[in-house]
Formats: structure tokens, sequence, C-alpha cells
């Protein structure tokens, strides 16, 4: 480091005042006149998105805590957020492109590497279309990269294969709330948890999966004798401690669940008639299309689940059943939930039948009353939903379906009309299935891991990777080497977090800005300058029209006010938030139309919602606190009356023991930046599964043994924990862990939601033996 | 150039919210001593009147201060003054 | 004198403190220095009798290791144990990975990385032997880990017997603001009082979370 005179004068005059009136252990501070420098950002991790900030010095990253301004966070962290630096700093980053050759990677540089992927993507384009070549985003790319992305491949190339990692994890719960409602996204914010008197707690292990929700919830419980809690889950997970009431149903069993609330809420009256009459409508879809019934219809049709029918079928006592019904209905109520629900066959009904209990109570739109779905990562809502990153739709509530808004954004973006293709693109599974059979000729991966983190992983780790004549092109860009780097033709290195400027968007529809505190390591480039190098090389090559990007952004800046263009006059509006607001306060939530609008706390309710003041769904004659569902088709938000079906792969002779799978506090995702932490490696080491000990004994087990989970599909190898969190007949098995044996999505299923195409992750059938 | 080492003794209760508004004036940051009765205050200024100015009058107001007491004073002509000085150039613009 | 020489003076004052002030920090041996280590002048007559004769004339064969040392593998032998105070009861007590798993109280990491779980169970001086005398080995600091301020990571929770309900218990504070039972007393200075009512695993993560210490 170099000292300047001023400098060494400086360490001279501290060190005079330690000498004078330090305390102990002194010395060593002052060794150096840099102090830390504190810079205000958000996690990296979970779609909490916890306010942070980030201690840098010296151009490094050397602490992160929490930041106590934050308006709804406080300064509360997990401990994955506290070891961001030592992850930043990791010593395997990646440095400099690689690109296949045989068995092994070379490295070249970034414009042969750029010319490369260019060349393989317009060969592709012009032999076989727009169609054959795909993106594969994720929620944790910045907002700006992911909308860049989505505007060159649907307005430039004209394709919809378009897809991100949300889809794995979060498109049931869009399904639920566009079915709902009209819009995505939840309508209420964390400021719920503060006057809610019930939560219901549903398929999350909020404790360890949102630990910073969790640790709200506790306070609030703590400091209030009356609040409650609901949990609804077949494992013990540690909220369960803290629950009035724990549902246990058997895995894949819940809707019957879900309805039987229902029945008693409405057998008790306890119901919220006016509500019912001003805001709802039922629902059943009949002969493949929905078709409208009355109160009596749903009243009728809830006789097939009372309590006490759907005890054997659900593994739920009735009367439990009953006093979750009347704590749900006394309220207020906030439900929260995640990948329990999401992950399903049914997930979009999982979604739908909690939206019915808030909708029968008239639980909606009031202070600690709300429907809310927890996010899995940090920008899904914001970087992928939002941004219409998907294959089945546009920017801020969008369809590719609906002619105008394919004319809206052909406008907006400057592409021919006519360039967007009206037929949604192909959906995650069926993208990677369409890679196996060589129909996508070129695909680009960007900061996601599909290689671990798909279900039925193995063969689409053969689409990806396997030499073959005709093989497609697969890029990947990553900070870290990865399942996924390992079987690209193509690497490419990411700036990380802090490194690169941008937005996330979380759970409560908060935008927040993170900035950039260091410099990427090696030649590493953010995700926005590697898709804006792209466009303009593929504008070179004459397969996006000339102009279409080049020229139009150089930073995430100029991206980011279009967006704000895009969002004008939408549900999601957020004109108001320019990017020197970001930069100032701690995350804005949308709608906030003009820069003097503080954000939304609730959506669809007059005088909180400033859409129901200005802008297309503005009604004068909505009085204030009232709710108006403007964007449910007659504003009437649905009832939907679903079937309970059961899970794809329920258990059967062969394969008796009912799989899930999920996750562990000190670990997030597939690992690749908690493990590179040695303090969260040595917390959880390895893999493991959960066994009931009645299941244990059955199987002669004890904790430590090596146990074989096969599937239909693939076979996991890893030690068992006897422990009675999970229910009889079912383990449990957190999937973090990217060695052979522990990559326990090789043994799930792909089968997914009809309307969501989110796989089910979260049951399927195995055998289990000791090793 | 003037830089001072000095500490400033405050209220045990209001170190942090001192140390923010302390790090908040232009040319002076603050560090830790280890004591928290005690802040370790690091002034830097083009010339003294400024300096001792920021030590007896602007420190002092800071709420939960008690007391400041300078413990190193380093006073230098920086190379551009002293350029100045012998280009005949002003320094009372400088001193605004 | 001139307002130079007062600078100069001033200097050097501060200069010397600061010095005196790093050496004041680093650890005394807080025992007397062995026959063998002391130089010939303070070696009593006895002691130097008992010295081993070295004959200046016969050239001096640099110290090697006898040949067989250096075929084991460097992880054959567990570290000895200190004979300090705080191990005082190492053979009774067998909490030794409370400290020595988590680094609290400056002790030394150990990792134990493959060991069966029985064998963390057993006693540690099954396996490490305590020497009398022997002082505390000062664990070199990595070099990345410099890096980082010496505030940023939260000390790990051991995966001891006390520890063993850290997931659901909240009262850590119960033990860890006095120093109960010895427990290491944690001040959490500057820290706004909600995150002191958050689970205290929410950020210290435990060693081999989970997994049960005893079987």
């Amino acid at each position: 480091m170099e000292t300047t005179r001023r400098d060494f004068i400086k360490a001279a005059a501290m060190t005079a005042v330690v000498s004078v009136a330090g305390g102990p252990a002194m010395a060593k501070a002052f060794q150096s006149a840099d102090k830390i420098t504190w810079h205000k950002s958000v996690c990296r991790f979970c779609g909490t998105g916890c306010g942070v900030i980030i201690g840098e010095r010296g151009g490094r990253l050397v602490a992160l805590r929490g930041d106590p301004e934050h308006p709804t966070t406080k300064g509360l962290v997990c401990a994955k957020a506290l070891f961001l630096p030592k992850i930043v700093h990791s010593k395997d980053r990646l440095l400099h492109p690689m690109v296949r050759k045989g068995d092994t990677y070379e490295r070249i540089g970034w414009d042969d590497a750029m010319n490369l992927m260019a060349d393989k993507f317009a060969a592709a384009i012009k032999a076989h279309g727009p169609n054959s070549v795909a993106y594969y985003g994720s929620g944790q790319a910045m907002s700006e990269e992911s909308y860049l992305a989505n505007r060159l491949f649907k307005g430039g190339i004209g394709t919809n294969n378009v897809e991100g990692n949300p889809r794995l994890c979060m498109a049931s719960a869009v399904g639920g709330y566009v079915s709902t409602y009209g819009k995505d996204e939840p309508m209420g914010s964390y400021d719920d948890i503060e006057h809610a008197k019930v939560f219901f707690l549903i398929g999350s292990n909020t404790a360890e999966c949102h630990p910073v929700i969790f640790s709200q919830i506790l306070a609030r419980k703590q400091a209030n004798r009356d609040v409650l809690i609901i949990v609804c889950d077949p494992r013990k997970s540690p909220i369960c401690s803290k629950a009035d009431v724990h549902l246990d149903p058997i895995p894949g069993y819940d809707l019957a669940v879900f309805h039987a609330m229902a029945h008693v809420i409405v057998k008790e009256k306890r119901y919220d008639e006016k509500f019912i009459e001003k805001n709802v409508q039922f629902k059943i879809v009949k002969d493949g299309a929905p078709a409208k019934v009355d109160f009596k219809g749903y009243e009728a049709f809830l006789e097939q689940f009372a309590p006490e029918k759907v005890e054997m079928s659900t593994g739920v006592k009735a009367e439990q059943i009953v006093e979750a019904a009347r704590l749900f209905a006394h309220g207020p109520t906030t439900s929260f939930w995640t990948m329990g629900l999401n992950q399903r066959i049914t997930g979009v009904w999982a979604n739908n039948l909690i939206h019915n209990l808030h909708l029968l109570t008239g639980q909606i739109g009031k202070p600690g009353a709300t429907p809310f779905s927890l996010t899995g990562q940090p920008n899904a809502c914001g970087g992928v939903r939002d941004t219409g990153t998907l294959c089945h739709i546009l920017p801020y509530g969008r369809a590719v379906k609906k002619a105008e808004h394919r004319a809206e954004m052909e406008k907006l973006w400057g592409a021919k009309p006519g360039t967007i293709q009206p037929k949604p693109g192909l959906n995650t599974i069926e993208m990677f299935r369409a890679l196996g059979r060589d129909e996508v000729q070129a695909m680009l991966v960007l900061t996601t891991n599909p290689g671990h983190s798909l279900p039925n992983v193995t063969p689409y780790r053969k689409a990806m990777g396997e030499t073959r004549a005709n093989k497609p092109f697969v890029a990947v860009i990553d900070a870290y080497p990865t399942r996924t780097t390992e079987l690209a033709d193509l690497v490419l290195p990411a700036a990380m977090w802090s490194e690169k400027y941008g937005v996330f968007g979380m759970s409560e529809r908060r935008y927040q800005y993170q900035p950039k505190v260091k410099d990427a390591p090696g030649e590493a480039r953010s995700d926005f300058d590697i898709v804006l190098d792209l466009a303009e090389r593929l504008e070179e090559r004459g397969v996006v029209p000339e102009g279409y990007i080049k020229g139009k952004f150089t930073t995430t800046d100029d991206v980011w006010n279009e967006m704000r263009e895009a969002s004008k006059n939408t549900a999601y509006d957020f004109m108001g938030m320019t990017r020197a607001r970001l930069k100032k306060e701690r995350g804005i939530r949308w709608p906030a139309p003009t820069e003097d609008h503080p954000g939304t706390c609730r959506r669809f309710v007059k005088g909180d919602d400033p859409c129901l003041d200005s802008g297309p769904y503005a009604d004068d004659t909505v009085a204030e606190g009232d709710i108006k569902f403007y964007a449910a088709p007659d504003f009437r938000a649905t009832v939907w009356l679903r079937p309970a079906k059961p899970p794809a792969e329920p258990p059967c002779k062969d394969y008796p023991i009912v799989l899930s799978t999920g996750r562990v506090l000190e670990h997030w995702h597939t690992g690749t930046m908690t493990m590179r932490a040695e303090e969260l490696r040595r917390a959880q080491p390895e893999c493991y599964v959960e066994v009931n000990p009645e299941d244990a004994k059955a199987y002669g087990l004890r904790t430590g043994d090596r146990v074989r989970i096969t599937s239909r599909r693939g076979e996991s190898v890893v030690k068992a924990r006897v422990v009675d969190t999970p229910r009889p007949g079912m383990i449990f098995v957190p999937w973090h862990w990217e060695d052979d044996p522990s990559l326990i999505n090789r043994v799930c299923i792909d089968a997914y939601d009809p309307g969501s195409k989110q796989p089910e992750f979260k049951v399927c059938a195995v055998k289990i033996a000791k090793v | 150039m003037v830089v001072i080492g000095a500490f400033a003794r405050v209220e045990v209760e209001r170190v942090d919210s001192v140390q923010q508004k302390i790090d908040a004036m232009p040319g002076v940051s603050t560090f830790d001593l280890g004591d928290e009765k005690k802040v370790g205050i690091l002034v830097e200024a083009a010339h003294m009147e400024a300096a001792h100015r920021v030590l007896t009058r602007d420190l002092r107001e800071v709420e939960g201060v008690l007391g400041v007491w300078p413990v190193y004073v380093h006073d230098e002509a920086e190379p551009d003054e002293v350029r100045q000085a012998v280009t005949g150039l002003s320094e009372t613009a400088e001193r605004k | 004198m001139t307002r130079l020489d007062w600078m100069i003076v001033l200097g050097i004052a501060a200069a010397l403190l600061f010095v005196t002030c790093q050496s004041a920090t680093a650890p005394a041996p807080d025992r007397a220095p062995v026959a063998s280590e002391r130089t010939p002048q303070e070696q009593t007559p006895a002691e130097e009798e008992a010295q081993p004769v070295v004959d200046e004339a016969v050239e001096p064969v640099p110290d090697e290791p006898p040949h067989f040392e250096v075929e084991f593998a460097d992880f054959a032998f567990p570290p000895t144990i200190s004979d300090v105070d705080y191990h005082k009861d190492a053979w009774i007590k067998d909490d030794c990975l409370r400290c020595h798993e988590t680094g609290v109280g400056e002790a030394t990491v150990v990792k134990h990385e493959g060991m069966k779980p029985i064998l963390l169970a057993a006693k540690c001086r099954s396996c490490h032997v305590l020497i009398p005398g022997q002082a505390p080995i000062e664990p070199a600091p990595s070099e990345e880990d410099s890096f980082f301020a010496d505030f940023a990571f939260p000390p790990m929770i051991p995966a001891s017997d006390s520890h063993k309900d850290a997931w659901t218990n909240d009262n850590c504070l119960l033990c860890h603001e006095d120093g109960v039972r010895g427990a290491p007393i944690v001040r959490h200075k500057e820290m706004p009082a909600l995150l002191l009512e958050a689970k205290c695993r929410s950020c210290h993560v435990q060693v081999r979370s989970g997994a049960p210490v005893n079987q």
C-alpha cells in the first residue's frame, strides 16, 4: 500500500492519541490510516431482501452488518450474509473466459469468447430460426440484466425461449396471484407482521429459509401473548417449537386440509358476507373452461371436505383443522408460504386455496391481514417476474399472448411490429428437454446452476454436456466453478454482488439499489456487460436488427430508465423510482408513480395504492380504505373450487417412502456461495437424510449409517440422521451439496404443474436401504 | 496542512451518535480507542485557524461531548501553498 | 527550540510510545526457560556440567532429523495439550471442542475433518497428551483472513451438550451475558436491541449443526 506523507502524519497523530488515551490492544488497528467505509446495500441471498451495510477497506470487503436504518429488516441479518466478504473473496473465483477443448478447458480472450458465442448463436438462428436458441436466466441477476436479456431475445432475436430459475421456485405463486387477483405479486408488505394476530405458515421452514422474517414473527409473538402461529408442514421444522397449532398432512395431500378449513369457516358462519358480496366471485373449471358458481354452490362443493371426512386422506385430525380454521378466521391473519406449496404439480391450486381463506374472511388489504408468498431468491420478483423474463410474459404484467401487450413492448423497444411471437416459448423443463433432443442449438445460462438445481437432473446434465454429433452450444456465465460450468462449451467469468451496481426487487415489492463497492477480480465482467456485448455482436451478424440495442445503453442506469417507462400506467408503475432516489433511500415499494410518492404499503386499497388515484385503474367512487381488485375480471377476486389432486408420484409397494427436499439455515441453494465460507461449511459439512425413528427401526438404520435413496430416476447415498422431524413414511434431504452421491436432484421427479410449469420437488416416491 | 490528533470524552450512551456527527464534519474523522468513554479524533485542515475553530468550538457543540483534548499537532505548508507564495498568487482567496 | 525541533521531539516520543504499545500487547511467556534454553552465563555449575561436551576441533554436523521421522504423515500425531491453567482439568473434562472447534478465547481451532462422531465423543486426552510445562501454541493467522475486520465473523457455537438445543432456545445470553458456568462473556457492543432478540443461531452458526454430539 502506498503511504503518502499525509497518511504518515495522520498515523503519527492517531498513535499519539492512542498512547495517551487508548484502551488495550489498539495498536493493531492503527497500522494503517485507512478506515472501514460502510456502504448501504442489500443482501445477496434470499427473497427477504435484508438491508445490509458492506464494510470496505482498501478495495476489499472486510465485514458486513445488517443495516439498522432499514425500514423493515431494521438491522437483522442471518449468518449467511455475515460471511459474504469471505464468499466474494474466495480464491477460486472464475477469472478468465474458458473454452472447452475435449475434456479440458483453455483460457481465451474476451473478444474471442464473445465472437465464438455470437457466431454459434447466429449460425443456429440462420439455419434453424430464432426458436433454435434459448436463454436461461436467474432470480439472482440484477433487474437491469434480466430486462436486457429479455429485450434481446424476445424483441431482438424474436424467440420466447426465455426462462429463468424462478420457474423452479415461484411460478406457482405467480399463477396463484394472477388467477385469483388478475395480477402477480403480494398485495401486503412486511409492515403487516407488526399488526397480525395470527400467522399461518404453510410449507415454509421460515426459521431456516427466511430467518429474519421468522425473528420478526417471534418478536411479535413474544411481545404479545395473544399472537398465535399455525403451521402446516408434514415436517416438524424448527418453527413448530413455537407453533400453537401444527397441521402435518401427508405430503401432497394438503389441498383437502385447506378446503376443510374453508368448510369450517363457511359452516360456522365465520366468513365476511359483505366483503364477499362486493369483491369476490366463485369459479370452477368444468370441461376445460372456468364457470361461475354462486355461494351456495361453493358451500355444496365444500361438503366433501368436512374435517372428519378428510382425516383419513390427509392424516390431519379433524379437531386440529377446526381449531386452525377458527384461529385463522379470528385474525387478523397473515399467511406466509414458500416451496411447500409452490413446488408441486398442484402448486397453483394450493396457492388458490390459501387465497380462498383470505377472501372468505375478508382478511386482505387490512393491517396484519394478507396472503404473502415469500420469495426464495433475492431478485426473482423484481428481476424475473416483474420484468417478464419468462417464456409467456412481457414486462410489468403483460403477456405474450395479448396483441396489445406485444405492440406496446415492440414500440418501446423499437422492434419491428410482429417480432415478439404470440405463442409462449419453451418452459424450463421443456427447454432442457429440447436441448437434449438438439432442437435448441445454442443456450445462454446466466448466473444459475441448472446442472445441480433441475429436478431429475441426470438427463439434463447430459443434454448440456454430453459430447455428441450436433451437440448444442452452451455458454455459462458464473462467478464460481459449478456443476454447470463443468458442462459448458464456454465459461464466462462474472462479476459478483458488490462488484456491479443495479437493483434487486424482493418479496414485499421493494426495489432496492445495490452499489458497486469493489472491482471484479481478474477479467470478470458483469452480466449486463456480457449481454450488451452479445447483443451488439448479434446485430453485426444480422440476426438482430442493427441499432436495436447498440448505442442505446451504456450502463445499467440507461436500462433502468427504460424499465421505468415500461412500467408507466401499469399496476407496477414505478416511474417515481429514479436512480437518485433509490441510491438515497432504503428501497421503495411499487407502485410509486411519482418522485414524491413514498411507495405503496398495501395494493388495491384506496388511499394507499396510487393506481386507484390516477392512471388506467383510477376510480374516485371507491371510499378511502376500501378495496378494489382493479386488475381482476369484473373487479372481483376469484375463489377457485379446485379438486384435491394427489401428487404425481405417491408412494407404492416398490417405492414406499416419500422424499421431500429442502434447505438448511447455513446454506443457500446449490451451495456455490455458502460452501466457500469455512464456518458455514463446518456448520453443515455434509448432506444427510432425516429418517423418522419408526422408519429407522423398520429399516435397521441408526444415525451415521449410509443410506441409499433410490427412485425410478436415480439414486443418492447420504448419511442418516434419525430424528422425528419428518412424519413416518417420509424422509427429508437438504439439496445443497454438489458431490455426486449427495446430488439429491438425481432422485427428484420433473413432473410439473400444468398451469405454472413448476416441477414437484417436494414429493416423489423412493425406497431406502442401508449401505 | 494541519493535522491534529485529539480525543473527546463523551457520554457513554451517546457514543454512536457522537461519532456519527463528528464523522459528518468536513475534515474530521473518528477512531475507536477501545474505551467506551472516549473517542479518538483526527482533524485535517488547511490552516491552523480552521483547525482551532473545529477543536474549540465545533466539536464542543456536539451533543454528548464532555470535553476535547488535543494530543498531537502538526502544521506545515503543502507544496501547493509554497508554490503559490513564491509565484505571488493570493493566499487570502484560499482562506475563505 | 524551534518549531521544527518540537515536531521532531513529539514525533520521536510518539514513535517510542507506539513501539512500547506494540511490545506491551505481545503475550509474555508464562514459564521460566528450562536449563537447555539458558545461556552458559545463566546456567548453574551443575547444569553446565550436565551439558554435552562439544569437541570444537570436529567440524559441527548440521542438525538432521532422525531419518525415520520424515516418513510419518503430517497428520499422524495429534497435537499435544499445553500446560496452562484452563487445561488443568483436561483429564476429567471432555468439552475441549467447546473452545477448540470455535476458536473462542483464542483457542487453536481444530477441525477433526472426517473423524467418526464416536471418536469426537471420547475424552480428548485419550489421543492428546499433556506435556508438563508446555506453553500454548500461537496459531499462525491465515494471510487472507487478516484482511477481514476482526469483528467481521461471529464466533461459531460449539457442538457440545450444553448447546444441543441452540436452535430452539433463544436464552443464550442467560449464560453468556455474565459468564455463568464458565461461558465466554459476550457484549455485542453497539448492537441494536432488536438484533439481540433474534435467535442467536441466526448469526452464530453451530459447528456440525444438528449432528448429535453423543451417540
